[in-house]
């Protein structure tokens, strides 16, 4: 055995795992040392929190093995996993704010002096103790939760981890929530970790961030191992040329004719995220939002469509100022918005086909208020065939429908009520391939019908593949906008990443 | 489709035929253990009987479809006859003025109800029983816990008189009941109550006013608690701080019966009455054979478990068929690789 060898603490041999329709972790190997931090890489997709999950012990791998310092090791369930030395922050934090640090810290462990009490006087000096050995000597142990800043409860978690003498720790998006002098102090403890010769696995969305912090960096794409680089080696360019490959785009669609504008963001920010927001969108276009996820693409659409309250900044629809609008009077103007999330967001899931078709448009099918079934059943039947829905009938309760059957319910709801812009998220998450081209050919038809579409996505490949023009979303903020000849993905991740130059 | 049509009709209808069924299976034991029940008189009685609550009952199903709860109808059922009581005895208001004004006092508690509930995002549960609470103790407090007798003739008989053969209550329950149906199963408005039950956000994506319409249904249950304060106070003949206690539990109940779900979403008027009726005729049959009303009350409590715990297996039946649907699925997959 040579030295680098026996350096190894974690290891991933051969690992495989199939979801139905994709193969989402191809043969997975490589190793992770003593004392560094390596950087895990990828865009949405590559497989990155399916490596993740089988790590903690979320799922279960269909092939291979993990080997943790030396020894096969068999992880089937979180408990295994924290057994075997493997600890996990996630991105959200969760703490019980009414209780003290000590009591976080210790919760499932409490020191306890006989049977039933628990030894406070211990707990507090071992946690401050702790708190000291890992630099974060701001906090202390009597502090309540609610108390710190939300920094300081994810240092906190991090105490909780380090409490447990952990040999892996995955540190899973850490900065998503932090402002840039957190992060910073967030990266002056995980030097500290280093020395005391954990491993740490980091995952993040941000380049810059990883090129700083990790000593090695592992690529996955499409659910394939790629490569490890010593960050030191590689610059932001190479990186993402390893993330994108050398992907074959499909069979682009051939623009129309765009019209004159009819959406504007101007200067928007809300309360969720986005900053400062400026946007266009023409009538015959497909414009692509892309960003990876959490740079605020939904956040966005949901302040155009009217959901969020806009802190500063205007919209214009059809130039007409409708910032003071609410969400029904903005819809009632032609704009319609199909959330990501169907089943929570978009649909009804007790009522039927034709009832979700109709929904909140069923005064085009009344007489008064009488709902006149006949005329409710052949406007519904038209754009349930026209949107290629494939249902047993129209009584069938929406439930039923597969994935891509229930995004195209929502789009002939959007079709009866006639509407002139279109904001889809993630239109095609969750679908399967087939159903995938039609969506896409369904878009097509909507543009070419005088429409304007505004496709939220994190899919590089669906924006190549449908979107006229696209613009880069990252850290809530536009970060370029490309025309069609400009849009060429490795510039594309690269400004969604952050890259800085 | 028209086949598929009466075959999903024939699905849903599951749950009312369900109830349906018990309710005759009720009629069947009760006419063979006593002379009295199975007579003309006696069934007219019953209807006049739960007239009440089932007024409430069918606004309660509205408020019940779209998640919410309204506790408060039993005490604007005696907050609003003493109104009524009042408004004739000590106002000097005529007769139609008086129940305007008593009708007046349940659509105020309902918009109450409702603002609090749909606009500042309180719990119904919690906001309808202060509502109830408030109301009670103001009866009282109006009264001095005295009831107001001597009201009208033509006033007591919206309680007591007839109309052909049939009990003037009976047939104010039935034609609040018809256009509360029509209003649930025809209209715009109907379909929205069923969506914002399903899924408030999905609706309110959709472009349904969410608020409204949650604020309208405590309105209607106010508004119908209000017609059910006038019919108990002309059949009891006077306006009692203590009248209608527990009538909003029994409310609740019915609806239950009825297949509704209190996470809301589902639940049909004609359930509700069928619930309800199974609730009188327990009630009418079991004093009719002399059974003990301390008795009586767990018997009643018991169907009403009975009810949901029957709906709640065939949920998990349900259920469990789709798992091994999935697995066999799964099974033949595997073995086809």
């Amino acid at each position: 055995m040579d030295s680098k060898l026996e350096n190894t603490i974690l290891e991933f041999r051969g690992i495989e795992k199939a979801f139905p329709g994709v193969l989402a972790l191809d043969n997975i190997s490589f190793q992770v040392r003593r004392g560094e931090v390596q950087g895990l890489v990828g865009e949405n997709g590559a497989g990155k929190s399916t490596l993740i999950k089988i790590l903690c012990g979320v799922y279960a791998s269909d092939r291979g093995e993990i080997w943790v310092d030396g020894e096969r090791t068999s992880i089937q369930s979180p408990a295994d996993a924290q057994k075997a030395g493997i600890q996990v922050m996630h991105q959200e934090i969760s703490v019980i704010p009414e209780m003290t640090v000590a009591e976080n810290i210790w919760m499932y462990r409490l020191p306890r002096r006989g049977r039933l009490w628990v030894d406070d006087k211990k707990m507090n000096r071992e946690t401050d103790e702790l708190l000291e050995s890992l630099g974060m000597t701001h906090i202390h142990a009597k502090q309540r939760m609610s108390e710190l800043s939300l920094a300081d409860q994810q240092m906190t978690n991090l105490a909780r981890i380090m409490s447990t003498k952990p040999k892996v720790v995955l540190l899973d998006e850490p900065t998503a929530t932090l402002t840039m002098d957190e992060a910073e102090k967030l990266f002056e403890v995980i030097h500290t970790l280093k020395s005391t010769g954990v491993a740490i696995l980091y995952i993040s969305h941000y380049i810059d961030e990883v090129m700083n912090i990790c000593d090695r960096i592992t690529v996955l794409r499409d659910g394939k191992y790629i490569t490890t680089v010593h960050s030191a080696q590689v610059t932001n360019e190479e990186i993402v040329t390893y993330m994108v490959g050398k992907k074959v785009s499909n069979a682009q669609r051939s623009p129309e004719q765009t019209g004159e504008e009819v959406l504007r963001l101007e200067q928007v920010s809300t309360a969720r995220k986005i900053k400062y927001l400026n946007l266009s969108l023409r009538r015959r276009e497909v414009l692509g939002l892309y960003g990876l996820n959490g740079a605020g693409k939904t956040e966005t659409l949901r302040a155009i469509a009217g959901v969020d309250p806009l802190l500063t900044g205007k919209v214009y629809l059809f130039g007409a100022d409708v910032s003071g609008e609410n969400s029904i009077r903005r819809l009632e103007k032609g704009l319609v918005y199909a959330p990501e999330d169907r089943r929570r967001l978009g649909l009804v899931m007790q009522m039927s086909v034709q009832q979700n078709v109709s929904l909140g448009n069923e005064s085009k099918y009344a007489e008064g208020m009488f709902i006149q079934e006949k005329r409710e059943v052949s406007g519904v039947e038209q754009a349930v065939d026209r949107m290629l829905v494939r249902t047993a009938s129209l009584e069938t309760p929406v439930s039923v429908l597969s994935g891509g059957n229930q995004q195209k319910v929502i789009l002939a709801r959007c079709l009866e009520r006639e509407a002139k812009i279109f904001l889809m998220d993630e239109p095609t998450v969750g679908i399967d391939v087939g159903a995938r081209a039609e969506i896409y050919q369904l878009i097509s038809n909507i543009v070419k019908e005088d429409a304007a579409v505004l496709i939220a996505s994190s899919d590089l490949n669906e924006i190549l593949e449908v979107c006229d023009r696209a613009a880069i979303i990252a850290n809530g903020r536009i970060a370029a906008v490309m025309d069609r000849e400009e849009m060429i993905q490795e510039k594309m991740l690269l400004y969604a990443m952050g890259d800085k130059e | 489709m028209k086949q598929k049509n009466s075959m999903r009709k024939r699905i849903t209808g599951a749950r009312e035929t369900g109830v349906l069924f018990a309710l005759i299976l009720l009629f069947v034991i009760f006419s063979m253990s006593s002379p009295f029940f199975l007579t003309r008189e006696n069934i007219l009685n019953i209807t006049r009987q739960v007239s009440v609550v089932s007024l409430l009952s069918v606004a309660m199903t509205l408020v019940i479809i779209t998640g919410g709860i309204d506790l408060s109808v039993s005490s604007v059922v005696a907050f609003a006859g003493i109104i009524t009581a009042s408004g004739m005895k000590d106002m000097g208001l005529s007769i139609p003025a008086a129940i305007l004004l008593g009708l007046m006092v349940g659509a105020v508690t309902g918009v109450v109800n409702g603002i609090l509930i749909a606009v500042l995002n309180m719990p119904a549960f919690i906001t309808t029983m202060g509502t109830m609470t408030m109301l009670r103790g103001l009866g009282y407090i109006y009264t001095g816990a005295h009831p107001i007798y001597d009201l009208p003739k033509e006033f007591k008989a919206l309680g007591q008189g007839y109309i052909g053969i049939i009990p003037v209550p009976t047939i104010i329950f039935i034609i609040a009941a018809i256009i509360i149906h029509i209003l649930l199963s025809k209209t715009v408005y109907g379909r929205h109550l069923y969506a914002v039950g399903g899924n408030p956000d999905a609706a309110r994506f959709a472009g349904v006013r969410v608020t409204a319409v949650k604020i309208s249904v405590y309105v209607i249950s106010g508004f119908v608690a209000g017609i059910a304060a006038v019919v108990q106070a002309a059949r009891v003949g006077a306006g009692m701080p203590t009248i209608g206690e527990g009538f909003e539990l029994e409310a609740v109940a019915a609806v239950v019966i009825g297949g509704a779900a209190m996470s809301g979403g589902t639940g049909t008027i004609l359930g509700t009455i069928l619930g309800s009726l199974v609730l009188g005729v327990l009630s009418n049959g079991l004093s009719l054979l002399d059974v003990d009303s301390y008795v009586m009350q767990v018997i009643r409590g018991l169907v009403v478990i009975l009810a949901v715990l029957i709906d709640q297996i065939r949920i998990m039946m349900a259920d469990r068929a789709k798992v091994k649907r999935t697995m066999t699925q799964l099974k033949e997959e595997k073995s086809g690789e």
